[in-house]
């Protein structure tokens, strides 16, 4: 492959100066002007190709996004109790934790037709649907069965809530979510373990294999 | 009528011939602005760096290495649209980085200006 410019070491003569700005740009010879309007077209092919290498760079995900959080975490240890109300505005959050409520009533004890009253009406209440648990969670959860699965869904809302954060959707992530110690706490990302099999890897540039193109296969042009 | 058809053949040769001289005459000079846009070589080193079509772009450099022997380097740029390739030396493709492609659309930037103003008169 040899792509020195045809002729560089001959005593052609110079062009320096041969279409300067004093001469009328009507005087370029055609081949000059094809030429010209190929150095023009260049740029914007390249500015196509480095937008969208900034699109696929911010679409793709930060290897260290995790271990920030977990470190994150680690380093406020009152974040995850302070942010148990998911989903509630940064106000009412900190109104929470300034003024601690509860929805129980701890100090009544109820009697058994309470508690059959209160199982008839959640029983009553509609099926799960949106959100289901899968065979393993239920398990863990000491309600075996209780809950009929529908075994995509949780997965793909999952993914849906990955792709609006710009992440690359994942696979097979199903029965990976391993449970936190304490029920009550939200899960934290250090508690999502991905299985190696899901799609979820970055592609290595160097990877790609030696590509042919037709130039390179007829030589240069010029 | 043979006689005719003869020199205006010849004629039509002459032309692409000169067209063929004049853009290789285009390019020598543009290959070398584009070697002067990095900034200055050190003697004993040749480069040069154009736009071959408009989605191909060639940085070429020659230098006589310790053991006085010539080398050569031969980098070539293929612009898609959906990222750059480099091949280097005839090897095979890998996808330029990032940053190497910023540099690179700069280069190209400052190539255009300066090609586009010495060889062809033409302000942008």
């Amino acid at each position: 492959m040899n792509y020195q410019v045809p002729g560089s070491n001959s005593s052609t003569p110079s062009l320096e100066g041969a279409f300067s700005a004093r001469r009328p740009e009507l005087q370029l010879p055609p081949i000059a002007q094809q030429r010209r309007a190929e150095v023009m077209t260049s740029s914007g092919f390249m500015k196509t190709a480095i937008i969208n290498l900034e699109r696929a760079a911010a679409a793709m995900p930060r290897p260290n996004e995790e271990n920030s959080l977990a470190d994150y975490y680690q380093s406020h240890p009152d974040f995850t109790k302070q942010t148990q109300h998911v989903g509630q505005t940064a106000a009412s959050s900190a109104a929470a934790r300034t003024e601690p409520t509860s929805i129980v009533d701890e100090s009544h004890t109820w009697t058994n037709p309470e508690l059959a009253e209160l199982q008839s009406k959640i029983s009553s209440m509609a099926q799960p649907s949106a959100i289901t648990l899968n065979n393993d969670l239920s398990e863990n959860i000491g309600v075996p069965g209780e809950h009929e699965l529908a075994p995509q869904t949780a997965s793909l809302e999952f993914e849906g809530m990955l792709a609006d954060r710009g992440h690359v959707p994942l696979t097979n992530i199903q029965n990976q979510l391993t449970l936190h110690d304490d029920p009550g706490a939200p899960a934290t990302p250090a508690s999502l373990e991905v299985n190696s099999s899901s799609s979820f890897t970055p592609i290595n540039p160097n990877d790609l294999s030696p590509l042919k193109t037709d130039n390179e296969q007829s030589g240069m042009a010029a | 009528m043979f006689f005719k058809k003869l020199v205006t053949t010849n004629a039509a040769q002459r032309q692409q011939d000169r067209d063929a001289e004049l853009y290789r005459a285009l390019l020598r000079r543009e290959a070398k602005i584009g070697g002067e846009i990095f900034g200055s070589t050190e003697p004993g080193i040749r480069r040069e760096f154009f736009c071959l079509d408009a989605r191909t772009w060639i940085w070429h450099e020659e230098w006589t290495d310790q053991a006085g022997k010539q080398q050569i380097r031969t980098t070539r740029y293929d612009v898609r649209p959906d990222g750059i390739l480099k091949a280097q030396d005839g090897q095979g493709y890998q996808r330029v980085g990032y940053d190497e492609a910023h540099r690179l659309m700069q280069a190209t930037n400052l190539y255009q200006q300066r090609v586009l103003r010495e060889v062809y008169g033409t302000e942008i």
